[in-house]
């Protein structure tokens, strides 16, 4: 089986200056994979780092069997990368639907962009009812579902998902991972920064990130074991209790 | 009635062409937050192209328009490639489309004929409607722009590129994720703001039948102001806005035809109320983030605050000889050149006065001014009136020049406190055309165009009336201003304005106010533009309106981006140069100009800081080169004197000994910092939902909770950054909450940011001495620019005690470099280090930790502890090290969506499951897994 994206000894970070120290990693087709860690430990880096949002100094990035390394934002989205951003950065002029388009805007995409819109109101039955409302309208939640819904339009073989319970209200945290957990089922496959660890409750494999580096594990079979532990050692500080 | 409804016609096909205009500019303002200065020329050049095409070839004028629009596109597209992305900002592009400007139009008169005639394509009688007789050809015109607006909006609404446009416009950040490219966004926005160009300079020929070049220069004003009116980024708003033009245009020439000038004032004053009133414009509401974009500083700078202690031995003693050194300098020159050289050479000291006036704006307050030859001008006439219609003796005629311009740059000072940015450049932009347009040809100024005729004075035993002699005397005063400008480098003063240009909220928060510093710089620059028009009036001998034009406001921007901002030298030198070439080698011949013009255009951005800056990037190398700059016998000079007065700072220098935690009855004491029932709501979310907390004397306070929890937002109420919707802020007992961030800041309220708290351009002494200027220097003017000996020497122990405190940081061996160029780790401990130099009580820590690691991170739980133990400073921690915040708390808040989760000892608070839930979600399997 070839990894859909393969993560070799990246080094990246912003201003020359390292943030995040070879990672490693290997995403199967039917990967969720969940980024833990505290703040500052550099998972928002490795998302922008594989979009080529940021500097990366030393390290290979494969989509496949091609090397994106070096590729632009806009080529790597072509081959199958799209991102839900931290913060969501949605367009806050734009109309929902307007919104969802933009996901499609790069390449192929946009040929089959009523079947992506159909697919994505599927999924996210919310935003068919906003559709025509300007995104800077909406709630935090509804404005989740978007950013979620936009990288959805690319019909992407990754999405990498950057700390989507942000600012949520626990139900509503819950309610994106299921959304998450089904976009998984129906095929691809996720990298999910998170926080907030409940994350572990829909994703098939776990690493810990602390201070730059991955510091953990847990493959999918262990998952829901132990993680609790790790976690808290890794954002309360190790040695606490 | 009739006749009013006849102008009002003629207006809306005026200002349909303002519209076309004002649409192109707001598409790429949206997309490049470039003021395109060549919006008028795409639609000139196309309109030649179109005239030599249709009557030199015989070609139908349908194709001729078709290419010409073509033309306009593709000038557009190229001025995008040539001018965008490249380094140092948006003031670069933005002279680089003057530099087209200029270009386009001497190609115009040189190669495409000049004036010629421009026929409209359609004639007849006219259709008569409501009483009022409308030419065909105003009917062309408007249904012209109607479908190239049309075309606009379908484009930008229904294809794929429209789309692209208006997200990239949206959120540009969001625009790069979803795969779109910038770059792309940006040559389809100039593309089209230079088809819309060429629709406009069509419609204008055909309404005034002859085009000469550059006719559309004159009214992009108009068309800036039409822009503005839809706040620079709504397309209907940019339609609308030309139409109001053009009909408050047309009217004023009926109901106040008489004036001149009278049109460009009403547009003029239109334009201020809306900016001064409803900066987002009229017919957008407001958007977030909006107001910020248009606020920011437009330059990127040198550093420029010195170290107000003299320097080494060497400059020492040349410092005070150089200006000796010039004046005889100059005095050889002109006792050597005859006459009608030395008159010709007299205009060098005067442009470069003049370019210099400018450059001190830009360096000082960070704003740009297109509307400097006006205060040019006030100055010229200020002297000549007060000379020759008032009679008064030539000292003090030339002294009212500068006190003239002075005054009215005051003006646009206060305007600025109000409008930053390009706002305010184009609002000085419509004041030097009012200037030109309505107030220098009233019968004040102008005498009925003749003009004012003044002769200059005989000085003791100096006769100004001799070429020679005035150059030298013209030279000598810029040697004064110089030093004066130099001196200013080293005062606070200085300090107090680089502060507020460099990072307002910096500077708010180390307890400077911007309200004054921004009048008084632009009154500076003024009296220097003042200074420079006098000494052009006494040159002249005559003072015309016509000399002061709007494009002469825009070729001192070229000189000072071209010479570096803030580099007194090298805008001198290349406003000298530019001036020179003017008088010896343009005339008959304008390839030279063209030439300068193209060089503008290439060279633009590729050294960012200008030939100032790339002198001293040559001087850095080698001083760098060098092992040591000063020796450090010198740096110790002033001594630690003055350890009360200043703030030495925490750190290692102090031996590391263990936290001492304070026992459980010394925290019942007294509350110096409160906040009761505080509430804040953004829109429709409540981030923070009545909290209240208490800090005692002598305490240490952390504050945890996770992302998005309101801790931030909690600091910024405590520091005055946000209004809170309900409840309120106490501080040693009284209430603060109506104090500004400056005034609580004064107050001993200090606080640090997680990033953003500095003044990346300057140096990390600079830094340092600009956090001291809030809380020491205060209102005292004799202190701001430290005239007196004591202000001086106290000036100096500041500096001593920055050096100080980079010791303890253990700063010292990046005192001298910019704070920009600095590692992230220096600059956290640096950012700390500015908020004790403010000599707080409490002082409120935001994540000082961040992003640090290992040693640094121990590092700051070090210098936290060393606050208290040798400052006795209060402290507040914001951090998501939870370990830190532990090692370090007498007590902990924990806050979770916005209100209080729970609060009390460290070690109890952190065992507290909510406390573990709220960092890491629900527990995943029954609560009792959870370990305690």
């Amino acid at each position: 089986m070839t990894a859909a994206l393969s993560v070799r000894g990246l080094v990246a970070g912003y201003d020359g200056v390292p943030v995040v120290r070879d990672i490693d990693l290997d995403i199967g087709p039917d990967t969720f994979l969940a980024v833990v860690g505290a703040n500052g430990a550099g998972k928002t880096t490795t998302l922008r780092a594989i979009m080529g949002l940021c500097d990366v100094f030393a390290g290979t990035i494969e989509l496949g069997d091609r090397s994106v390394g070096d590729a632009r934002t806009s080529a790597r989205v072509l081959a199958g990368l799209a991102l839900c951003p931290e913060g969501r950065m949605v367009f806050p002029t734009l109309t929902v639907e307007e919104n969802l388009l933009t996901g499609a805007i790069a390449g192929q995409a946009w040929a089959g962009r009523s079947d992506a819109l159909a697919r994505v109101y599927a999924v996210l039955p919310r935003l068919a009812e906003r559709r025509g409302q300007a995104a800077g309208t909406m709630s935090g939640g509804e404005q989740q579902q978007l950013a979620v819904g936009r990288s959805l339009m690319s019909d992407p073989r990754v999405l990498l998902v950057d700390e989507a319970s942000l600012g949520l209200a626990p139900v509503m945290v819950d309610q994106v991972f299921e959304i998450l957990a089904s976009i998984h089922a129906s095929g691809t496959a996720i990298v999910a920064v998170e926080q907030n660890i409940r994350i572990s409750t829909v994703a098939t494999e776990i690493v810990v990130l602390e201070q730059g580096t991955i510091s953990e594990r847990i493959p999918a079979e262990d998952v829901g074991h132990g993680l609790h532990e790790a976690a808290r050692a890794a954002y309360f500080g190790t040695g606490a209790h | 009635m009739e006749e009013a409804f006849t102008f009002v016609v003629v207006g809306i096909a005026g200002g349909s062409t303002y519209a076309l205009l004002a649409l192109g500019l707001v598409l790429v303002h949206s997309v490049s937050r470039v003021l395109n200065f060549a919006q008028g020329a795409f639609g000139t050049l196309a309109a030649f192209v179109a005239a030599s095409i249709a009557m030199g070839h015989d070609i139908p004028w349908p194709l001729a328009v078709a290419a010409a629009v073509a033309v306009g596109a593709a000038v557009g597209a190229a001025t995008a490639v040539v001018l965008l992305g490249r380094d140092g900002g948006i003031l670069p592009p933005l002279v680089g489309t003057v530099g087209i400007l200029s270009a386009i139009t001497l190609v115009e008169a040189r190669w495409l004929g000049g004036t010629r005639e421009f026929p409209t394509p359609v004639s007849g009688a006219g259709v008569e409607l409501a009483g009022v007789v409308i030419t065909p050809t105003r009917m062309l015109v408007v249904a012209v722009a109607a479908g190239a607006g049309l075309a606009l909006w379908l484009g930008l609404e229904r294809t794929r590129l429209g789309l692209a446009l208006r997200a990239g416009a949206d959120n540009r950040e969001g625009a790069r994720i979803v795969g779109l490219d910038p770059r792309r966004l940006e040559v389809a926005a100039w593309t089209a703001a230079g088809a819309l160009g060429a629709v406009a300079g069509v419609l204008s020929g055909w309404t005034t039948q002859t085009i000469t070049p550059g006719f559309l220069t004159g009214v992009l004003p108009q068309a800036f102001a039409a822009a503005m009116l839809g706040g620079m980024v709504s397309l209907p708003g940019a339609i609308l806005g030309g139409l109001v033009v053009g009909v408050a245009e047309s009217l004023t020439r009926l109901y106040w035809g008489g004036t001149p000038g009278s049109p460009e004032l009403v547009v003029f004053l239109v334009l201020a109320a809306v900016l001064l009133l409803r900066p987002q414009g009229l017919f957008t509401r407001a958007r977030r983030g909006l107001a910020f974009e248009g606020s920011e500083s437009l330059v990127r700078l040198l550093p420029m605050v010195r170290d107000p202690r003299p320097g080494s031995t060497l400059s020492r003693v040349v410092g005070p000889a150089g200006p000796v050194v010039a004046v005889v300098a100059v005095v050889a020159i002109a006792g050597a050149v005859s006459g009608p050289d030395a008159f010709k050479l007299s205009a060098l000291p005067v442009y470069a006065l003049l370019a210099l006036s400018l450059n001190f704006l830009a360096a000082a307050t960070g704003q740009l001014s297109l509307g400097h030859a006006g205060l040019f001008g006030l100055g010229a006439f200020g002297a000549a009136v007060a000379t020759t219609t008032w009679e008064l003796p030539p000292v003090l005629g030339f002294l009212a020049g500068p006190a003239l311009a002075g005054v009215a740059a005051a003006a646009l000072g206060a305007a600025s406190l109000r409008v930053r940015g390009l706002y305010l450049a184009v609002l000085t932009l419509a004041f030097g055309v009012v200037l030109q347009a309505f107030v220098f040809p009233t019968e004040t100024f102008s005498q009925g165009g003749a003009g004012l005729t003044l002769t200059r004075p005989e000085l003791g035993p100096f006769d100004l009336g001799d070429d020679g002699t005035f150059l030298a005397a013209c030279g000598i005063l810029l040697i004064a201003v110089w030093a004066v400008l130099r001196r200013l480098e080293r005062v606070p003063l200085l300090r107090g304005m680089v502060a507020i240009r460099e990072n307002q909220t910096a500077a708010s928060a180390r307890g400077i106010d911007a309200t004054r510093l921004g009048v008084v710089g632009f009154a500076i620059s003024g009296v220097l533009a003042g200074l420079a028009g006098s000494a052009f009036a006494f040159r002249q001998g005559i003072v015309v309106a016509s000399v002061f034009p709007v494009q002469l406001s825009l070729t001192l921007v070229i000189w000072v981006v071209l010479g570096g901002l803030g580099s007194r030298a090298g805008v001198a030198a290349v406003a000298a140069a530019f001036t020179l070439v003017d008088l010896y080698a343009s005339g008959s011949n304008q390839i030279f100009t063209l030439l300068a013009a193209l060089a503008v255009v290439l060279l633009i951005g590729r050294q960012p800081l200008g030939a100032g800056g790339a002198l001293r990037a040559v001087f850095e190398r080698r001083r760098l080169a060098r092992p040591a700059s000063r020796p450090a016998s010198e740096r110790r000079e002033p001594a630690r004197s003055d350890a009360a007065g200043g703030a030495p700072g925490p750190g290692p220098a102090v031996p590391p000994s263990l936290v001492v935690r304070m026992s459980e009855h010394e925290v019942v004491r007294p509350v110096v910092l409160g906040a009761r029932d505080v509430t804040v709501r953004f829109g429709g979310n409540v981030a923070i939902d009545s909290l209240s907390l208490d800090v005692h004397p002598g305490e240490i306070v952390g504050i945890l909770g996770p992302n998005g929890a309101g801790k931030t937002t909690t600091f910024n109420v405590l520091s005055g950054f946000i209004a809170p919707t309900r409840g309120g802020v106490w501080f040693r007992g009284h209430d603060i909450s109506e104090l500004t961030p400056a005034e609580r800041t004064r107050r001993g309220l200090g606080r640090s940011f997680q990033q953003g708290g500095l003044w990346p351009s300057e140096t990390a002494h600079a830094n340092l001495l600009m956090a001291q200027y809030g809380r020491s220097v205060g209102s005292s003017f004799g202190d701001a620019v430290a005239l007196a000996p004591e202000h001086l020497r106290s000036d100096r122990r500041r500096a001593a005690v920055a050096d100080e405190v980079l010791e303890v940081l253990g700063l010292g061996d990046a005192a001298r470099r910019p704070v920009g160029t600095l590692p992230y780790g220096h600059r956290k401990v640096l950012e700390i280090g500015c908020a004790v130099a403010t000599r707080p009580e409490v002082l409120l820590l935001d994540e000082p930790a961040a992003g640090l690691h290992g040693a640094q991170s121990e590092w700051i739980s070090e210098a936290i502890a060393a606050l208290r133990r040798e400052l006795g400073i209060t402290v507040v921690v914001i951090e998501h090290d939870v370990a830190l915040v532990r090692s370090v708390s007498d007590r902990i808040y924990v806050l979770d969506f916005g209100s209080l989760l729970t609060a009390g000892r460290p070690d109890e608070v952190l065992a507290r499951a909510e406390v573990i839930e709220a960092y890491l979600g629900q527990p995943l399997a029954a609560p009792g897994t959870v370990p305690s």
